[in-house]
């Protein structure tokens, strides 16, 4: 009986030693991403160590491409050569193949996503064909920055309607101060200027399925009355050019910005942590660009930071892990990338401005991009932001081309994408 | 019958002076061809089928073979077919200039001194600053010095100027090689020509237009095709002005419809029809040149 108990029990040591050893087996989880702002990179690296504390076995690889020109391809080619990475960027909406090839894990059923309770919009934009496939962190806007300083200096107040804002850009022109500075190199540029108009109308009208119909075919640009607004918006802003305004890149942009070389800028809620690290003294306000004189205006939304689990990737389950403790325990991200979570949770060490977007998105009224039924495909996006950016040289440069003009060359664009697609 | 034995002996003792000479040579040649076909033959042939199906994203599973439905398609679209137009302003633009900026500072630095070979070193040196680099300090240069100097935008942010603007960061960084080249062929002239022509009382204009040009052209030939090849094939420096429709280039289409777009069958097409394009041009372009050469 000795015998037996003694052979039990060093089998039972012997077993759970092994278990030890298999739960601290070292695993390495990659993150392809396109996180350009280097806050953002710090935030990603605080993430990771705070996951690591827990887990010392688990390390990260972090791969950084460009969106804009390589981070797809890079990706694609990764996955093609069998290389994969645990966890994925993007939106499943922007990236219909990884879902379709099986490269992105199901989450429509995961227990910490449904326990978020997170708004539909918010869900819609880390879904396709009805099933989640990604964890939505943060959240992004967009509008118009300020120099408070400039503000003060010149007695402007904040804007509230479309005849205030082109008042104060006056205003700024005749005292010889340029009213915006714009980085028309990089293509976002020209999208997120017309976003509020056509997001705003188009939920308020709802068309939530305006651009599933413009990337089929069946509806045109004119036949959405939002975008020739959108336009006229924009082209009442578009005064006031600078000679850098089309090849400033962002970061050439926000240098100049933040230098005071301007009273305003149009820009993502993504760059605050870059303004700020360029002059952490710069006294920045933010407002909702006004889209006409009744106060329609709605905070745009969009989630930012969307992370997909590979299913096919080594240690998968330690992946889905450690993007479930970023969804929940996601502070340290918002505190060091200036982000605001989905969450709802408001850490005390955010920007004031921050925590007013954190407040505004609580409300519930905002424009969501995750309630259209589809977002527009990479094609279609490069074909819409490219025409916009020859509006705006157009505009800026006074080339002259019109609103009805611009429509126009936006329909023939998509017609071109349909044909080939 | 002795006749053709000593006709068939000549022939087989050239046959084995031929072979033995070309063997030597194709051995030579051998791992040069090797690498070349596992890098681009190689793949360039996989590639062809997928150029006939309508494959999606490059790591999708499945497809449908689609005949030549990407080709039609390819060459009714406008934006495909501006893409071409953009590529041949750009290349023209780059070939004259570099090879002008070339010429003329083999022209000015190709005789030995220690001044010349320092100049040679430094005008040399942006070839080796990688397309990247190259382009990012241009658009600073643009932006931070250009503008402010004369008020004007940068080239980089006008559609009418986007080309030249680019073809001109092209030039600086390649005219450095046209001039090594086009230093070489004026340093192979022999110097009797001239001595020659002095005699015969010809100014410099005519000993270039007579002397130099005509035995420059192996030179000329080289850098031309060099250029138009390198021209076609545009990526790099279309890729920093993205957003520009004007910039846009055929490697930037075939780029973004392979993996951007996830249409790697119509942007396999795409790129089929731009090698085809590349090879004809290019061969033709350096036969007519050829039958300009002057043998020395």
């Amino acid at each position: 009986m000795k015998k037996f108990l003694a052979i039990v029990l060093i089998a039972a040591m012997m077993f759970s030693f092994a278990s030890f050893a298999v739960a601290e087996e070292p695993v390495k989880i990659t993150v392809f991403h396109y996180m350009a702002q280097a806050v953002k990179q710090a935030g990603l690296d605080a993430i990771e160590a705070a996951y690591t504390e827990l887990h010392p076995n688990v390390t990260f690889t972090n791969i950084y491409y460009n969106q804009g020109t390589d981070y797809f391809p890079q990706l694609s080619t990764a996955l093609s050569s069998g290389d994969q990475p645990n966890i994925i960027m993007g939106n499943p909406g922007l990236y219909p193949d990884l879902v379709s090839e099986g490269f992105v894990m199901d989450l429509t059923d995961n227990e910490t996503i449904k326990a978020m309770n997170l708004p539909s919009g918010d869900l819609g934009d880390v879904s396709a064909d009805g099933k989640i496939y990604g964890f939505p962190i943060d959240f992004k806007s967009w509008g118009i920055f300020y120099n408070k300083t400039i503000f003060e200096e010149q007695g402007l107040e904040v804007p509230t309607t479309l005849t205030e804002l082109n008042a104060l850009q006056d205003k700024l022109i005749a005292a010889g101060i340029d009213p915006y500075v714009r980085s028309h190199n990089d293509a976002v540029y020209g999208d997120i200027e017309c976003r509020n108009t056509v997001w705003t109308r188009a939920l308020a009208a709802g068309d939530i399925d305006v651009f599933e119909n413009l990337m089929n075919g069946t509806k045109k640009f004119k036949d959405y009355p939002y975008f020739a607004e959108a336009l006229e918006n924009w082209k009442m802003r578009l005064v006031g050019a600078r000679a850098d305004d089309m090849s400033n890149t962002q970061d050439m942009g926000l240098e100049v910005f933040a230098a005071g070389g301007a009273a305003m800028r149009y820009d993502g809620t993504w760059a605050i942590g870059d303004m700020l690290s360029k002059k952490p003294e710069f006294e920045i306000g933010f407002f909702i660009a006004p889209i006409d004189d009744e106060g329609s205006a709605k905070l745009n939304v969009q989630v930012d930071q969307s992370f997909m689990v590979n299913p096919q990737a080594k240690n998968a389950d330690v992946a889905l892990d450690f993007m479930e403790y970023w969804l929940t325990q996601g502070v340290v991200w918002s505190e060091m990338s200036q982000m605001p979570l989905n969450t709802g949770v408001v850490s005390d060490n955010l920007m004031p401005m921050v925590k007013t977007l954190a407040e505004m998105k609580g409300t519930g009224d905002i424009a969501h991009y995750g309630d259209f039924t589809m977002p527009l495909s990479s094609a279609f996006t490069t074909a819409w932001r490219t025409e916009l950016t020859t509006f705006a040289e157009s505009t800026l440069t006074g080339g002259g081309m019109t609103v009805e003009q611009c429509l126009d060359n936006l329909q023939k664009a998509f017609d071109e994408v349909i044909a080939l697609n | 019958m002795k006749m053709i034995s000593t006709r068939t002996a000549r022939k087989r003792k050239l046959t084995t002076y031929a072979v033995r000479e070309h063997g030597a040579n194709l051995l030579f040649m051998l791992p040069a061809f090797l690498l070349f076909a596992f890098v681009v033959l190689v793949p360039f042939f996989q590639s062809v089928p997928i150029s006939f199906t309508d494959k999606k994203a490059i790591f999708a599973k499945s497809w449908n073979y689609v005949g030549i439905d990407n080709y039609i398609k390819l060459l009714k679209n406008r934006a495909f077919l501006d893409t071409f137009l953009n590529t041949a302003h750009f290349t023209l633009v780059y070939i004259v200039g570099a090879n002008l900026l070339g010429l003329v500072l083999a022209l000015m630095i190709w005789r030995s001194s220690r001044f010349n070979n320092v100049a040679r070193t430094l005008l040399f040196m942006p070839f080796t600053v990688s397309l990247v680099a190259s382009t990012k300090v241009w658009s600073y240069v643009y932006t931070d010095i250009v503008s402010p100097l004369f008020g004007i935008p940068s080239p980089l942010g006008v559609s009418s100027q986007v080309i030249f603007g680019l073809a001109v960061i092209a030039m600086w960084r390649d005219m450095g090689y046209c001039m090594l080249i086009y230093i070489a062929g004026l340093q192979s002239i022999p110097g009797e020509y001239y001595e020659a022509a002095c005699v015969e009382g010809a100014n410099s204009w005519h000993e270039f237009r007579y002397i130099t040009l005509p035995m420059l052209m192996p030179a000329i030939t080289a850098n031309v095709t060099l250029l138009l090849s390198w021209g076609l094939r545009c990526f790099d420096y279309s890729q920093m002005v993205l957003n520009m429709k004007a910039a846009k280039t055929t490697a930037v289409f075939v780029y973004e419809w392979i993996f951007g777009n996830s249409r790697a069958g119509v942007g396999q097409a795409s790129a089929i029809i731009l090698t085809l394009v590349l090879v004809v041009l290019t061969n033709l372009v350096n036969s007519i040149l050829r039958r300009r050469e002057v043998e020395l």
